[in-house]
């Protein structure tokens, strides 16, 4: 699934159907869901690029694909340089912790006060690399003085369906526990 | 105190059924979460909470039951949470049934995870879930 345009909460509703009808006996479907409505809501609030056709939508690219051992979520947009910046080291630190140290980070995020005008919680990439069980990968590609393009890429193991087979999931880090 | 009832709505924007009983303080939610402002669609659930906490100041049960909820919705519900926890500590009784689908490990965690910022004791439930 590849898709290049405005970007709308209808069009990520008709997206996130398609892609339930399509995982809907898939151990894997809520994860993929989950992670793609995260990617598709920040082209939605972030994205600097807007067509032109009266709506002013957010434009960006996404693309769900199937790989022999896993499944990709990719995404892209156009963002402020210094939007950019914030999100890319934001991102750095958030691959750098381990599971138990994410969720601290995520209870950390959820007790800062949000402007009353954000629309966004500012937990969506950790959400993203918790729900995935992998780093996020972030390209940049500087357009000019202004504007990046930024991509993001989610992925997902498929092994990742056996272990939902058990009730509790344990932490890679403690395999003790289980 | 009026009791308060959201109607589920399902479409491009996800909102899950409210319903909360003053008279009893059995509170439930259930469904999705996936909106635009999540902030306004959760204000009168924490402004009808502040009211029973100074109008009724009776215990409460809290039954949730959600299928998703997106990180913004999951940070106003940590908030919420936080505050039932405050409410908890000034001496009233509150219980948190959290269900979720029984081969769903990423609600059961959003559970743990909700469980562990609020420092509530939340019950896990799992159901069998038929799509």
């Amino acid at each position: 699934m590849i898709y290049k345009g405005g970007v709308s909460y209808e069009l990520i509703a008709k997206a996130r159907n398609q892609i339930r009808q399509v995982f809907k006996r898939n151990k894997l479907g809520y994860k993929i869901q989950s992670v793609f409505m995260e990617l598709a809501h920040n082209i939605l609030l972030h994205s600097e690029e807007k067509n032109n056709m009266g709506d002013y939508e957010s434009v960006g690219t996404l693309a769900l694909d199937e790989r022999e051992g896993y499944y990709l979520l990719m995404t892209g947009n156009v963002m402020g340089n210094a939007s950019v910046e914030k999100l890319t080291s934001h991102c750095e630190f958030i691959n750098s912790l381990d599971r138990k140290d994410l969720i601290d980070f995520k209870i950390e995020l959820s007790e800062k006060e949000t402007h009353k005008d954000s629309k966004g919680g500012g937990l969506g990439l950790v959400q993203i690399v918790l729900l995935s069980g992998n780093s996020l990968q972030v390209v940049t590609e500087r357009i000019n003085d202004q504007s990046t393009y930024l991509g993001f890429c989610a992925k997902i193991p498929k092994e990742n369906a056996k272990s939902l087979d058990t009730t509790k999931k344990t932490p890679p880090e403690d395999p003790k526990e289980e | 105190m009026r009791n308060l009832y959201i109607e589920e709505t399902t479409g491009a924007f996800l909102t899950p059924e409210v319903k909360l009983n003053a008279d009893t303080g059995s509170c439930s939610l259930q469904g999705e979460s996936f909106i635009e402002n999540p902030r306004e669609f959760y204000q009168p659930i924490i402004e009808w909470i502040d009211t029973y906490m100074k109008e009724v100041k009776g215990n409460m049960c809290w039954d949730l039951k959600f299928l998703y909820l997106n990180s913004s919705s999951s940070k106003i519900m940590s908030s919420i949470f936080r505050k039932l926890k405050e409410y908890e500590d000034q001496g009233a009784r509150i219980e948190v049934n959290w269900y979720y689908p029984d081969d769903n490990t990423d609600l059961l965690e959003e559970g743990e995870y909700f469980k562990a910022a609020s420092r509530l004791q939340f019950k896990m439930i799992p159901y069998p879930f038929e799509d």
